[in-house]
């Protein structure tokens, strides 16, 4: 299957009607004002891509009756007006949603609260990343499958790009995909710690470089080709293909040569079955920084040689908006297109010498006498933490679109799970041994030379736990890791609230600012295994790990990778405890996955893997599950639930065990589960968010 | 006025404070950090650009005093060694002192 855009809906600080966005583009009428709504005379620059005020009271107001963070509220304020004149069955809308900091002023009240002697226990709630999806669906009524990606400036791609595979994989009808994130005084004082800002007006490629930050959020429908064209919806573009990567190599800093940058162009060209002669456009990360725009062009010379498309960053015009970045170029783009129009960068005095190339264009291009009128394109996005993603799309520009090629001819992979382990401080569990830990410093003395200093606990056991399962390294470049994480590492997220709260906002912590974002750890995990290809980072509030696996398995069966490790964790700290309701140890589980079949390794074969909602009230599909599973000879049934559902579960053969939030029971259960030696185990993993993952797999030990 | 500080007790804090106490370099001590070395060489204490620009913060922390625009311009680090930076905050300090 083909899965297109239908529809879109954008909030920046360009505007939300696509007339004006289109008009303010053409005039090169930048959406970057002064900031009034915090101080900022601690910081280098006073100057962001804000939301105007009107359209700020909105959110607000949303964000207090419906008592959310201001990132889901301006999710929901987006949707609003995404479903508008819209029909369909909300029952099956899936959601792929991305964000950098999600609810990080509520983290911040919450941290006044407690200076203030309050117990913040409200604002707190609203803090993790994944209580957007629940805030979106509870809203609407969603009741699709959920997914959450947290790769910073990367995540929005990350979101279409999924919400794309889930398509094709038949797992959701429809998915609302994209970013959302409103302005925080904590992330513009970590910028601001980075020195990354300019203080003028970015100009992307320009002599003058840094950052610009800003705001938005932006959402598309993405549905099936033939089922759009049969429901007579307008097609915005068909997405072709996507490729992920991590450059493994620095938490904030991008590889110098563009390494991550052209593995994953190079995958997105490989999985969209073009040539790269085929590419007209690169909607490029371009954030204006030094690091970026040089690295970045390095990188796709790299797949184009001297041929590079046309180029151009658009974040000029709105500032670099994050968790919304991706979603709001790739809706600035196809509205450029609706008109005719590719957009080129913020007007600059002169090129930066190393990027001094005429295809990173000055004018916009007009391109209604355009002979070809398919025009193909990437969007392309870096991030923290070394994630990169890049999505190839093609618009029509008369609005023709077939049901040709709808039918991608994808050799389906079988996936096998090779290895499994848990870590704690205290020890390393496999499926045959156990290893001692030196709790105070665990990664150090397991593997000195993988240490680096004031690395998280998080990090360091994470590493550890990966390590013991990474042992097919025969193509080292296709080797992917997915990882997901409820609240990331919160020790190190207190460390940079305390500078902010001891020093001010103006001595905010540069080096503790890269691991606020909570796709630091899968960035250092990738970094010391070298992983550098398929790689993505998400919160689910409680079954991470077979979230984390589903989309391993996924990306295996339609060979993406050749290897991915999958896992998650969290770490032991007092605000994650409050936030879960009990004392929480760091813990992290891991797997490795392949799609070849190894027989000295191999020890299960992974039938499927597939999260769903589940209507809080009927719970119809853990029933329907688990009646279906007891009935089959020779297969264990796991459920991992909240106490709330123990009793409706009257078979004897289901063995319960209570859900805790930590999104590392599953794979513990798996862990236990070999010395068992059931031919098929079936684990259903649900959340207290009525999020269910269910794992199927059966034991290779006969074969 | 009084005298700023001398250039041993400079060095000193540089270390102590700002290099071991503020970046947390575990495992080094005082004396294992030589005036002349680089500190963002490989063999060194590899330092990286952001821990650079942490020890501007330290500096204006410790000193009191606002390096930033001579010590950091964008991502490059015009300061290599403890001797180097020391040298500055002893000229800069004693400047401010007459």
């Amino acid at each position: 299957m083909t899965a297109v855009i239908t529809k879109m809906a954008v909030t920046s600080s360009l505007g939300e009607n696509e007339d004006e966005i289109h008009e303010r583009i053409m005039k090169f009428n930048s959406g970057i004002s002064t900031i009034d709504y915090f101080d900022t005379d601690e910081f280098m620059s006073s100057i962001a891509g804000n939301l105007n005020h009107e359209t700020w009271e909105k959110v607000r107001k949303i964000a207090i009756d419906e008592n959310v963070d201001n990132s889901s509220a301006l999710t929901i304020y987006t949707v609003n007006k995404l479903l508008k004149n819209t029909r369909f069955n909300y029952q099956n809308v899936g959601l792929s949603l991305g964000t950098c900091n999600g609810g990080i002023q509520s983290m911040s009240d919450y941290f006044d609260d407690i200076d203030a002697g309050q117990s913040g226990k409200d604002n707190l709630k609203n803090y993790p990343l994944y209580k957007q999806m629940f805030d979106l669906s509870n809203y609407f009524g969603f009741e699709g499958p959920r997914f959450s990606f947290n790769s910073a400036c990367a995540a929005s791609s990350a979101a279409i790009a999924y919400a794309s595979q889930m398509i094709e994989s038949g797992k959701a009808k429809t998915v609302i995909a994209g970013g959302s994130d409103p302005m925080s005084k904590w992330v513009y004082a970590g910028f601001n710690a980075l020195k990354t800002f300019n203080t003028q007006n970015a100009t992307p490629y320009g002599n003058d470089y840094g950052l610009n930050l800003g705001e938005a959020a932006t959402f598309f429908i993405i549905k099936d080709k033939e089922e759009a064209l049969r429901d007579g919806d307008d097609i915005l573009c068909e997405i072709l293909g996507y490729g992920f990567s991590n450059d493994a190599h620095h938490p904030t800093a991008p590889d110098a040569e563009g390494n991550g940058i052209s593995f994953a162009i190079r995958e997105a060209i490989k999985s969209s079955g073009l040539e790269s002669d085929q590419i007209f456009y690169i909607n490029s990360h371009g954030t204006g920084t030094k690091a970026n725009d040089v690295a970045e062009l390095k990188g796709i010379e790299q797949v184009f040689g001297k041929n590079v498309p046309l180029i151009s960053s658009l974040k000029g015009y709105m500032g670099h908006n994050l968790g919304a970045a991706a979603s709001t170029e790739l809706a600035l783009t196809l509205i450029g297109l609706k008109n005719n129009v590719l957009y080129c960068n913020f007007p600059f005095q002169d090129y930066r010498e190393e990027t001094r190339n005429k295809k990173i264009f000055r004018e916009h291009i007009d391109l209604s006498n355009q002979k070809t009128r398919d025009i193909i394109f990437i969007n392309n996005n870096a991030a923290f933490g070394g994630h990169n993603s890049a999505v190839i799309f093609k618009t029509n520009l008369d609005n023709k679109y077939n049901t040709e090629n709808s039918y991608k001819a994808i050799d389906e992979k079988s996936v096998y799970i090779n290895y499994i382990s848990e870590s704690t401080t205290n020890e390393l569990k496999n499926v045959n041994e156990r290893i001692k830990l030196n709790p105070e410093k665990p990664l150090k003395e397991f593997d000195k030379l993988l240490y680096q200093r004031r690395m998280n606990q998080l990090s360091q056991v994470s590493i550890i736990a990966g390590i013991s399962v990474f042992k097919d390294q025969t193509i080292p470049t296709r080797n992917g890791l997915i990882f997901g994480t409820p609240l990331g590492s919160m020790n190190a997220t207190t460390k940079y609230s305390d500078s902010i709260r001891k020093d001010g906002f103006g001595k905010a912590s540069g080096i503790y600012f890269p691991d606020l974002v909570v796709n630091s750890t899968s960035g250092r995990i990738s970094r010391a295994l070298n992983l550098k290809g398929y790689s993505a980072s998400i919160s689910s509030g409680g079954n991470e790990d077979f979230k984390s696996m589903e989309i391993a398995f996924e990306a295996l069966k339609s060979n993406r990778a050749d290897v991915i490790l999958s896992g998650s964790g969290i770490e032991s700290n007092s605000v994650t405890e409050k936030i879960l309701g009990h004392p929480v140890k760091t813990d992290v589980v891991m797997i490795e996955m392949v799609n070849e079949f190894k027989p000295d390794t191999s020890i299960l074969k992974v039938n499927e893997v597939r999260s769903y909602q589940v209507n809080a009230t009927t719970r119809k599909i853990v029933k329907k599950t688990v009646d279906n599973a007891t009935k089959q000879d020779k297969t264990k049934v796991l459920l991992i639930a909240p106490n709330k559902i123990n009793n409706f579960i009257s078979s004897k053969n289901v063995d319960f065990i209570l859900e805790d939030g930590t999104g590392v029971q599953g794979i513990k259960a798996l862990l236990d589960s070999i010395a068992k030696k059931w031919d098929r185990v079936l684990i259903l993993e649900l959340s207290i968010n009525n999020e269910l993952t269910v794992l199927d797999v059966n034991s290779l030990k006969n074969y | 006025m009084n005298r700023f500080m001398s250039l041993e007790e400079i060095k000193h804090l540089i270390k102590e404070e700002i290099l071991i106490n503020r970046l947390e370099l575990e495992d080094v001590i005082e004396n294992e950090i030589d005036d002349d070395e680089n500190l963002y060489n490989e063999e060194g204490l590899a330092l990286d650009s952001v821990e650079a620009l942490d020890i501007v913060d330290g500096i204006s922390n410790v000193f009191k005093l606002d390096v930033e625009a001579v010590m950091n311009s964008g991502e490059e680090n015009n300061f290599q060694t403890v001797n180097e930076i020391a040298n500055y905050i002893y000229k800069m300090g004693n400047r401010d002192a007459d």
